[in-house]
């Protein structure tokens, strides 16, 4: 990996000059972001990485657009909403992820598996009731640390609009949410 | 363990933990060498053409070549006199002798029939 000194202005012009080892370093760099994007907007995780894909290619194909005095991260995430939601109109989601129990890491007991499997079942319902924008904003401030300004730039709407969808998608999240935390403390 | 509010304008870690988990990533090194072998796939279309330059350029050269001489044994040699100032076989006598005679044409040849 190069050195963190070096921007990522100055990798994408690496990029744009045609080195595709510096490309990947972005990739690597912006790999989780945007396939957590992705699946947020078509919850569905082969759809997502598909679209995650075809984002990272569009990116590569106009990087001349970016501006290199600016964050990657936005102008990447804009294009990789965008090839969420062209696949997701271009054809319909095969199925909806079920947002319930990954493998989880360590294994106290069957009671406390079925415990956070409930609480994460409970978590992910209220996720897929969310609206598309709402989950998007909430993942984007929560997860990924953006700022008001920087999801309004991703997702095209006025800084307000991102507060108010982070509100309410927190309000929404709020009681299984809860009921993590306190299962959370009980384990902890 | 403190509640986060809606109102804070700061991320809440324990939502960002439940989201991560509600949305996991898993196998990162396989989706960046996916994304890069579709990289490397679509080279640029300059890059292609230049790629394909020299070969096509060298192929136009032999085809070409090989054309000609092929053009050239189907006319045959009755056709080589033309190079030589002859006129060829579709042209009359008649035109021949306007071509070749030294006043003006007379109206009638012009513009009769060729009977005469």
């Amino acid at each position: 990996m190069r050195n963190d000194r070096v921007s990522e202005g100055e990798i994408a012009a690496l990029a744009h000059a045609g080195d595709a080892e510096a490309f990947g370093e972005l990739v690597a760099r912006y790999a989780a972001q945007a396939r957590r994007l992705a699946r947020t907007i078509l919850l569905d995780p082969d759809d997502a990485d598909d679209a995650a894909q075809d984002g990272f290619l569009a990116a590569w194909r106009h990087l001349g657009r970016y501006d290199p005095g600016r964050p990657f991260g936005p102008w990447l995430l804009r294009i990789v909403a965008n090839a969420a939601a062209d696949r997701r109109r271009r054809r319909r989601v095969r199925q909806t992820e079920e947002l319930s129990p990954a493998a989880a890491t360590r294994s106290p007991g069957p009671a406390a598996d079925a415990d956070r499997s409930a609480l994460r079942g409970a978590f992910a319902a209220a996720l897929r009731e969310l609206p598309e924008r709402q989950r998007t904003a909430i993942v984007l401030f929560d997860v990924e640390g953006y700022s008001h300004a920087e999801i309004a730039a991703v997702l095209r709407v006025p800084e307000g609009t991102v507060r108010s969808d982070v509100f309410h998608a927190r309000r929404a999240l709020r009681e299984p949410l809860a009921a993590w935390r306190g299962w959370k403390e009980n384990e902890g | 363990m403190t509640e986060h509010s809606p109102f804070d304008h700061t991320p809440d870690p324990v939502l960002a933990e439940a989201l991560r988990q509600a949305f996991p990533v898993g196998d990162e090194a396989g989706f960046v060498r996916h994304v890069l072998e579709r990289i490397r796939a679509v080279e640029p279309w300059w890059q292609i053409l230049g790629d394909w330059a020299r070969p096509g350029v060298a192929a136009a050269m032999i085809l070409t070549a090989v054309g000609g001489f092929l053009l050239g044994r189907l006319v045959g040699p009755e056709r080589a006199g033309l190079a030589a100032g002859e006129p060829g076989p579709g042209i009359g006598l008649e035109v021949t002798v306007l071509l070749t005679e030294g006043g003006p044409p007379d109206v009638e040849t012009i513009l009769g029939d060729g009977s005469q």
